[in-house]
C-alpha cells in the first residue's frame, strides 16, 4: 500500500497523516507499516540552532499516532466493505494500556511498526505490537484501542455547560457532521 | 478534584526547546507535595492550528495522543531535570475536545519507588478536564528523572 | 475446586487490572459501573481480556450482564463449558 492508497483510507492529513507505506498485511491478523522521519518534519520547524541531538528525540505523542493509524489500516483492511470509514463515521483512539518507551527515533531513521489486531467487540479494535527503528525496538505496545463513532455523536456540544463558555467561531466547522471527504 | 491546600498562580509556559507538534501546555501552576508535585496544566484547542486541519479536514479534534503531549510539556516543564516519558500505563479518552475548548490537565506526580532515598522516576495520575467540567481522559503514566539521570 | 479458585482469581486480577484497582478491592457482586466507575469500554476490554486469558468468546450482547465478577464468571464458565 502506497501513500496514495493509504491516503484513500485515512481520514487525517498533513501534517497528521503518519503512515508512508505499507509494507506487508495479512487483513484483520497483522501489518507492517513504514514512517521515515526527517529533519524536515514540522515537530522540528520551532528548534533553534542550540538544540541538542537530543532535542530531535521523535515525539512520543506522534509515534504513537503512527502506530495507531498503521493499526487503524489494519482493522479497516479487514473490515466488510459496508464497515468502511464513510463521512459518517470516524475512527477515534479511546484509550492505550502499557505503551512502553524503549528508545527513540531521530531524523533519518525510518520506523517499521509491527501492529497486530487482537479482537474487535462492539465496534472497538484492540491491537497490540511494537515500533522498530531498524533492529532496535523503540516502543511495545500491550494494547491500542480504537473506536468506530458516528461524526456527529462526536462533535456533540457538551450538554449544559457550567464554566467557561465554549466558543467555536462561527466560520468553522467544528460542530455538526461535516462531510467533506 | 484535587484539593491543593495551597493555591500558587498560573503562570505561563516557556517556549518547547525540543521536537513538539505544538505547543502542548498554554500556562501552568504547579504545588509541591509530599515529595512530589501536583500539576495543572491548561491548554486551549485553537482550531486554526495546522496539525488540526488534518485530524480531521472539516472537524477539528484536538487528537487523543496530543493529551499526551500535554502531559510530557507539563512534566518537563514543572519538574526539575526535566523528565521523559518512559511509560503510557494506562490512557482512554472520555469525550473529544474541538476547536475552541480548554483542557485542563492536572497530574499528581510521586516517585515511583516511595522507599528509595532519591527517586529513580516518577508515577504520574492525570485527570483531562473540559471547561464544561466534563472529563475527557484520565491516564497513568511512568517518567524517568530527565535526560541527566 | 481448586481449578475453579484458580481460573475465579485469575479473572477476578484480570478485571482488577482493567478497572485499575487492587485485587481485594474487587469483591464478588461490587458492581463495575457504580462502585467502580467502570464507563462502556471498560466492560468491552473485560471482554476482550476474558477472550485472549481463557480463549472464551463471550458475544458482546451478554455485556449487560458482566456486572459484577460473579456475574462475569458465571457467563465465562457457561460459555466456555468448564464443569467444577
Amino acid at each position: 500500500m502506497n501513500a496514495a492508497e493509504i491516503r484513500a483510507v485515512l481520514p487525517q492529513r498533513y501534517p497528521l497523516l503518519l503512515v508512508d507505506r505499507v509494507t506487508s498485511l495479512e487483513p484483520g491478523a497483522v501489518i507492517e507499516t513504514v514512517k521515515a522521519i526527517t529533519a524536515t518534519e514540522p515537530c522540528y520547524a520551532h528548534l533553534g540552532d542550540d538544540a541538542t541531538a537530543e532535542d530531535y528525540a521523535y515525539p512520543a505523542s506522534l509515534l504513537i499516532e503512527s502506530f495507531g493509524q498503521s493499526a487503524a489500516l489494519l482493522w479497516l483492511a479487514g473490515s466488510a466493505p459496508s464497515h468502511r470509514l464513510t463521512d459518517d463515521a470516524l475512527l477515534l483512539f479511546v484509550g492505550a494500556r502499557e505503551y512502553t518507551v524503549e528508545g527513540r527515533a531521530y531524523p533519518g531513521d525510518v520506523v517499521r511498526h509491527v501492529v497486530r489486531l487482537e479482537r474487535v467487540v462492539a465496534d472497538t479494535a484492540f491491537a497490540t505490537g511494537e515500533s522498530w527503528v531498524g533492529e532496535r525496538c523503540i516502543a511495545t505496545v500491550g494494547s491500542l484501542m480504537a473506536a468506530r463513532r458516528p461524526r456527529a455523536a462526536v462533535a456533540e456540544p457538551a450538554a449544559g455547560p457550567t464554566g467557561v463558555d465554549r466558543t467555536i467561531p462561527a466560520n468553522t466547522s467544528a460542530q455538526g457532521g461535516q462531510h467533506v471527504r | 478534584m484535587t484539593a491543593a491546600t495551597v493555591a500558587p498562580d498560573w503562570r505561563p509556559a516557556v517556549p518547547v526547546s525540543y521536537a513538539a507538534p505544538l505547543p502542548a501546555v498554554d500556562r501552568l501552576r504547579v504545588a509541591p507535595r509530599d515529595g512530589g508535585w501536583t500539576i495543572t496544566a491548561r491548554v486551549a484547542v485553537d482550531p486554526g492550528s495546522p496539525n488540526l486541519a488534518g485530524h480531521f479536514p472539516g472537524q477539528p479534534i484536538y487528537p487523543g495522543v496530543f493529551v499526551v503531549e500535554t502531559l510530557c510539556q507539563a512534566m518537563a516543564q514543572a519538574v526539575p531535570g526535566a523528565p521523559r516519558l518512559r511509560a503510557v500505563t494506562s490512557i482512554r479518552f472520555l469525550a473529544a475536545l474541538l476547536g475552541g475548548d480548554e483542557m485542563e490537565l492536572t497530574l499528581d506526580v510521586d516517585p515511583a519507588d516511595p522507599g528509595a532515598p532519591a527517586p529513580s522516576g516518577w508515577a504520574v495520575r492525570g485527570t483531562g478536564r473540559r471547561n464544561d467540567g466534563t472529563v475527557t481522559a484520565r491516564l497513568r503514566a511512568v517518567f524517568d528523572t530527565g535526560a541527566g539521570a | 475446586m481448586s481449578g475453579e479458585n484458580e481460573r475465579y482469581e485469575q479473572l477476578r486480577e484480570i478485571i482488577a487490572e482493567v478497572l485499575e484497582i487492587e485485587t481485594d478491592e474487587l469483591t464478588d457482586t461490587g458492581d463495575f459501573a457504580e462502585e467502580y466507575q467502570a464507563d462502556s469500554l471498560r466492560a468491552i476490554e473485560i471482554l476482550a481480556r476474558i477472550d485472549k486469558a481463557f480463549k472464551v468468546e463471550i458475544p458482546q450482547s451478554e455485556l449487560p450482564e458482566l456486572r459484577n465478577l460473579k456475574a462475569t464468571y458465571e457467563a465465562v464458565t457457561r460459555h466456555a463449558g468448564w464443569q467444577d
